[in-house]
């Protein structure tokens, strides 16, 4: 082998060395990466205060649910038409759009205690009664960190997705009253406000609740 | 012909209803507390964004939303120990646990697109992507909510609360301090 001949080969096993090494420790931006799309970034814009409310909500229990709704429509002619004309879809014409969303609820269930008026309060010498409103579901929450998308095809307007999302909070809803939660908040406020009443010296403490108004 | 055209709108009627399948559910775990909520704000948030970030896409898209969020403060009775209340005949001091952020709340139906952008050679925003606009909002929302000034306010309906509760059952001098937050 003459000379310049081996200098080539060290040079090209050099080089080789020192592009694995620096591929393997991502040095470079990945082939796959160049191609992703950017997520989309919203802008920092400000909060408005709209209302500011006092309340008085003793929450006992908080139910997390997961719930799953779809929805399957035929596409109308005017998406057809908008497709065929859409150079990106190549032609794929869908007869049918399908939306699967998976959604994690959080449900508030307690007392709301701005419903309770002084003749609902009974004391004599250490012993103190309450008379509490029933128990209710204070708010159903679904938010957009818990909404995953599961399955898309064709177009979705924004008020087919929040008819979705209110069937998910529906359903949140009757898991509720099926696994007759209300009874347990109305223990649990119970054993709350004992332990309260009683820290506040109040050695007899009689709870009951009301029955929700129909 | 008006028969034909009849009975194509009848079937365009039949496949154009909506269709639900059905729905799964998992009661995923059920939290015990006992958190008295005082304060909810309900603040507004512009969602605004600007597609354009991707080079190799042709033209624009823009999107200008809006949603509502009710954020909600309170502070947690169960964590009141007997030692945080000292009574003295008909004098009560309480010593209640730091006012904490309790929940916030994007209703579905407050979310509103209020005007939409899309480049001729671009494709419309899916769910999925106004999903996850929508989740950026969330975190902003998050991130500010202190800023509002809800826990001073929660504290202060919280404080006003328990000690008109404490007069009603009986108490002369009722005050009330808060734990620092941690």
């Amino acid at each position: 082998m003459k000379n310049w001949q081996r200098i080539s080969l060290i040079l090209v096993i050099v080089v080789g060395l020192l592009l694995w090494f620096l591929s393997k420790n991502s040095f470079f931006p990945s082939f796959k990466k160049i191609f992703d799309a950017k997520e989309v970034a919203i802008d920092e814009t400000p909060l408005l205060i709209k209302e500011i409310k006092p309340l008085a909500q003793l929450v006992t229990i908080t139910a997390y649910n997961e719930i799953l709704v779809d929805s399957v429509m035929k596409t109308s002619q005017g998406e057809r038409i908008g497709a065929i004309l859409n150079p990106l879809h190549f032609g794929k014409i869908l007869t049918s759009k399908k939306l699967v969303i998976i959604g994690k609820t959080m449900v508030q269930v307690g007392v709301d205690l701005q419903k309770l008026s002084d003749d609902d309060i009974i004391i004599s010498n250490d012993s103190i009664h309450l008379a509490l409103p029933a128990a209710e579901i204070l708010d159903i929450i679904l938010n957009p960190s818990g909404t995953e998308i599961f399955s898309e095809q064709g177009s979705w307007t924004n008020e087919a997705v929040v008819d979705l999302k209110q069937k998910i909070q529906k359903r949140a809803e009757a898991i509720i009253l099926e696994q007759n939660l209300l009874m347990i908040a109305e223990s649990r406020t119970k054993e709350v406000l004992q332990q309260f009443l009683q820290s506040a010296g109040y050695k007899h403490v009689t709870i009951q609740f009301k029955t929700p108004l129909m | 012909m008006k028969m034909k055209v009849y009975k194509y709108f009848l079937l365009l009627v039949f496949f154009s209803c909506k269709k639900e399948n059905q729905s799964a559910a998992i009661l995923m775990a059920i939290q015990q507390n006992g958190t008295l909520v005082t304060s909810e704000y309900v603040v507004n948030k512009i969602i605004k964004a600007n597609d354009n970030q991707t080079w190799y896409k042709l033209g624009d898209r823009k999107i200008l939303m809006s949603c509502e969020a009710r954020i909600k403060a309170g502070v947690s009775l169960q964590n009141v120990k007997a030692e945080d209340v000292v009574v003295d005949e008909r004098n009560i001091h309480i010593q209640l646990p730091a006012v904490q952020l309790f929940s916030i709340n994007i209703p579905p139906e407050s979310i509103r697109i209020h005007h939409l952008e899309v480049g001729l050679l671009r494709d419309e925003f899916s769910t999925s992507e106004r999903e996850k606009m929508l989740s950026q909002a969330e975190t902003q929302i998050r991130n500010l909510s202190d800023s509002l000034g809800i826990l001073k306010n929660a504290q202060e309906n919280a404080s006003a609360y328990i000690m008109n509760l404490m007069r009603q059952s009986g108490f002369e001098t009722v005050t009330i301090n808060f734990k620092n937050r941690p």
